[in-house]
């Protein structure tokens, strides 16, 4: 599903105060086309197929996303193990440089997320290293650089332009997610863009971390859902001739 | 002689709870404080945003700033997150280099959403 991407959405599932109609009435207004709710990680995975069906009938594309919190590395694994095929996408909140650490070399996470509140340690060279090699892409969560102004915002920009000059250089790819708790804090495509660029992306990047790279995600995961993978870099194209 | 600045028109339309309206001047009081806070004093000065018009009751309006600033300006619209205490949204939805261009494309736009709903 082409088009824009907002990959970080909560809905009263997972803390929100919108409901997930709510939240996708206003995406189609700002002219959002595909929008990852973040409550599967917080809901029964049985009920991600009746959550889906709640958002249907509207001309948006709703995926499944669930966010990991992990302590440690055993915990990591046995939540992959358990989300993986349930749902779209699978993020990881790195809270410390180990679980980054982790999360980075396991090629069953997709995304990364790093707290408002982090250090540039947890995002280091190797992380960003493993992250590019491993095809996991980084998160630019745009609601606290909405929600706070003055002090705050000042050191979140500091710190997010030093973790983005890490990315950069070891060409991590990125996606962007509003991280909105509330249907007033999404966002259109143009603002996501314009927002992004203020955290420190290029603006050909903020373009393509808002489209190709989550398309691209989703469509990883489709294909090996599906079982069209057989091994990396080797996949079934055309069953009929076979 | 002193070259004029070019000037950039921004139309846009706020969303807010329970659609109620809004005073003309807690919108245009809520962007210039998002440019300062934004982008501090200088790049405010520099911006020279004018609310040309804001409608309360379609929650639309015209701004105008100067073309080296646009980007800067849309940001801060961007980031806007609450009007009067109440949580806002503030969605650009054009820009152009003249008030008559800008009207017409939104004009041109509503005429054809306003076609496509009622086939």
């Amino acid at each position: 599903m082409k088009g824009s991407y907002d990959v970080h959405v909560h809905s009263t599932h997972s803390g929100g105060s919108s409901s997930p109609a709510e939240i996708v009435s206003m995406a189609i207004r700002l002219g959002v086309q595909n929008i990852c709710l973040s409550d599967f990680g917080a809901i029964d995975p049985s009920q991600v197929d009746s959550l889906l069906e709640e958002c249907k009938g509207f001309s948006l594309n709703v995926f499944s996303r669930a966010d990991i919190s992990p302590k440690n590395k055993q915990e990591l694994a046995q939540k992959l193990k358990y989300f993986r095929r349930k749902v779209d996408l699978v993020t990881v909140d790195c809270s410390t440089e180990k679980i980054c650490h982790f999360a980075s070399t396991n090629k069953f996470v997709d995304i990364l997320t790093l707290s408002p509140t982090t250090k540039t340690p947890v995002f280091t060279e190797l992380v960003a290293r493993n992250c590019a090699k491993n095809r996991i892409a980084l998160e630019i969560t745009l609601t606290p650089f909405i929600r706070y102004y003055g002090k705050i915002r000042a050191k979140l920009l500091r710190v997010w332009g030093k973790i983005l000059s890490v990315a950069l250089q070891n060409e991590v790819m990125f996606v962007i997610g509003t991280g909105a708790f509330n249907k007033y804090e999404l966002r259109g495509p143009h603002e996501m863009q314009l927002l992004a660029k203020l955290v420190g992306l290029p603006q050909d990047l903020a373009k393509q971390s808002l489209t190709e790279t989550p398309f691209n995600l989703m469509e990883r995961r489709t294909l090996e859902r599906n079982g069209k993978i057989i091994m990396p870099g080797v996949r079934i194209i055309d069953e009929e001739r076979e | 002689m002193v070259k004029e600045e070019k000037s950039r028109y921004i139309a846009f339309e706020t969303i807010i709870e329970d659609e109620s309206p809004l005073e003309v001047s807690f919108v245009f009081n809520s962007i210039s404080r998002s440019i300062l806070s934004l982008f501090g004093e200088v790049e405010a000065s520099q911006s020279g945003i004018w609310l040309i018009e804001y409608d309360p009751e379609t929650h639309q309006g015209i701004l105008r700033c100067t073309h080296k600033s646009l980007e800067k300006v849309q940001t801060a619209m961007a980031a806007v997150s609450s009007i009067d205490n109440r949580p806002v949204i503030i969605h650009l939805l054009k820009t152009s280099g003249t008030i008559r261009s800008l009207r017409s494309a939104i004009e041109q736009e509503s005429t054809s959403s306003q076609q496509f709903e009622d086939t």
